[in-house]
């Protein structure tokens, strides 16, 4: 999928630091993730988690509920700095940059990096706004690029024809499904390189989710996607690559094929079975 | 006992203490309705006393209307400049429940219940320390301060509402904290202006801290410098006269601080309904 292209700084997020990465990841990931640890108040929730996220495909982690999902994807942008006793460590690359060294502009990497969080939640502006709200951050005035802006990435989710005629009202109205789809709308909008999705389509019908992993399908050729799933199926669907978790760790990852015919870990087998989880 | 029975007696209690209440709300707005009702005029709304005014000569009261009023907005404006950001740095700065947001918001609790009579002791000392007269100026910062902890408080309780999954919404889309929290601020639009009228009916009707800060004069003040008469000291004066007439225009001025308190309530309220659409 074309994007409608807005000039922007691009701004580098990185201030003149190039972390010498000892790492050895796969050759163009897109994300890089070596003995990630996750700690609250000492209590670990994530333990020695490393992962390559191939370009231009779509990853996806499951594996049992509280299991660190959630965790694992939010450590990817950098959401825990703002939670009281939570303690990262370990390393998370993007191009090669550690994106917890220190100096790294937060902002600008969250920008490329759209995270739809477990819970939609919708800002306190219309519908309108709500998609318009990241590329006017980045400088997009012109109300008829902003209007084209919002009109595609709408049509992108399948929210135009249900909210073409209320686009000015509040967005707290719309129904949950409605808000989950505004959301991705809203994160494609700013145009990022990567997408972090925390169980997108919980509250999508049959239809709906369809319409959604039609549109990751298509966007995969452009970004990135790191997908956490409840639904296994889904997964088989769509996933090019899938990162098994259990208790904080990190059991198999692999390609899709792989991982679902051929598991090599007998927690995997059980997992991807339907035996646990 | 029958639950139906406790039910039955639980609510008849309940309608039984909003009664009482409604009751003595109005009796009060009755009282001073006809007291005051007999007194008032046009010209007491609009000219200033004359030099027999205060022994039941024609004149009015304006000159305490418009210091007010004046002395209000003055004060409401500058209170609300220092409170908006302590609020917001309570919660969204410092951690939310942390050490240091709770002491500041027992801080503030404290100041809270600081008698306005002290205020205006605090606020009369300050003015000697900084050499100016009892004035506008003086009473406006007494003002200020007397309702800096109840706006502080008020933005306060409906500021640790913001979920946190609002704030990283807006940080995933690459905002930045002074970004977030423009997005919070429009959250908390309607506590803020609620905030902001309990503050202006609590600081409008307040006669102790006006009374050396401001001091009273039958002109309206010009400059900030200028001293300013309040309806407050002017209901205190009159009802302390002899004369009869003179009394019951007290009360004819307690029906005008009333009816201020009423339109400026309704009038935001209608103002911000309006700007909404
Ligand atoms: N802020 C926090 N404070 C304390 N514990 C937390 C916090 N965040 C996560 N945890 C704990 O970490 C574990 C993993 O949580 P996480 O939300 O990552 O699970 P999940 O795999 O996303 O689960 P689900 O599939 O149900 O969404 C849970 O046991 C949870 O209680
Ligand atoms: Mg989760």
């Amino acid at each position: 999928m074309e994007n409608i292209l807005f000039e922007m700084n691009t701004s580098v997020f990185v201030d003149n630091y190039k972390a010498t990465a000892p790492v050895s990841c796969i050759e163009n990931a897109a994300l890089c993730i070596r003995g990630l640890n996750v700690a609250i108040q000492g209590k670990p929730i994530l333990k020695d988690v490393s992962f390559d996220v191939p370009p231009k495909s779509i990853t996806c982690i499951i594996g049992p509920s509280g299991c660190g999902k959630t965790t694992l994807l939010r450590s990817l942008n950098r959401m825990h700095d703002y939670t009281a006793g939570m303690k990262v460590t370990g390393q998370v690359t993007i191009d090669g940059n550690d994106i917890y060294a220190p100096g790294v502009d937060v902002a600008a990497l969250r920008r490329r990096m759209g995270l739809l969080a477990q819970r939609p939640t919708v800002l306190p502006m219309s519908v309108f706004g709500n998609v318009a709200y990241g590329p006017k951050l980045y400088g997009v005035k012109r109300g008829e690029l902003l209007r084209a802006i919002v009109e595609r990435n709408l049509k992108a989710v399948g929210l135009w024809e249900e909210v073409h005629d209320r686009l000015h009202s509040p967005a707290g109205i719309l129904s949950v499904g409605q808000q989950q789809r505004l959301c991705l709308a809203r994160a494609l909008a700013v145009q990022p390189a990567i997408i972090l999705g925390d169980e997108a389509t919980s509250a999508l019908d049959p239809l709906a989710t369809r319409t959604i992993e039609e549109l990751l399908l298509r966007l995969k050729q452009q970004l990135s996607i790191v997908l956490v799933t409840h639904t296994l199926r889904q997964a088989r669907r769509i996933a090019d690559h899938v990162v098994f978790m259990y208790m904080g760790e990190m059991v198999e990852s692999g390609s899709a094929q792989q991982v679902f015919s051929n598991p090599v870990h007998d927690l995997t087998r059980e997992f991807v079975g339907g035996s646990i989880g | 006992m029958n639950r139906r029975f406790t039910e039955f007696i639980m609510k008849g209690l309940m309608l039984l203490s909003v009664a009482t209440i409604m009751m003595v709300l109005l009796y009060i707005l009755y009282i001073v309705a006809s007291k005051g009702l007999r007194s008032l005029s046009w010209e007491m709304v609009t000219s200033l006393p004359t030099g027999g005014y205060y022994l039941g000569k024609e004149g009015g009261i304006a000159n305490a209307i418009a210091g007010s009023l004046m002395m209000i907005v003055a004060a409401t404006a500058l209170s609300l400049i220092i409170s908006l950001p302590t609020a917001l740095c309570i919660n969204f700065v410092m951690r939310r429940n942390g050490r240091l947001a709770r002491s500041s918001r027992f801080m503030f609790d404290v100041l809270f219940g600081i008698p306005s009579i002290v205020y205006g002791a605090f606020g009369f000392l300050l003015m000697m320390w900084l050499g100016v007269q009892a004035s506008l100026l003086g009473g406006t910062i007494a003002v200020a301060l007397l309702i800096m902890p109840i706006m502080v408080r008020a933005i306060d309780e409906v500021a640790v509402l913001v979920p946190s999954d609002l704030t990283e919404a807006v940080f995933s889309l690459g905002a930045t904290r002074y970004e977030m929290l423009k997005v919070v601020v429009r959250q908390l639009r309607p506590g803020i202006v609620s905030a902001t009228l309990l503050a202006v009916g609590r600081g409008i009707g307040d006669a102790a801290t006006v009374l050396f800060t401001a001091g009273y004069t039958d002109s309206i003040p010009v400059t900030p410098n200028d001293p300013a008469a309040t309806l407050p000291l002017a209901i205190f004066f009159q009802l302390s006269s002899p004369v009869e007439e003179v009394q019951n225009r007290a009360y004819a001025a307690a029906l005008i601080l009333t009816a201020m308190i009423l339109v400026i309530s309704f009038g935001v309220r209608a103002l911000v309904k309006y700007s909404r659409k």
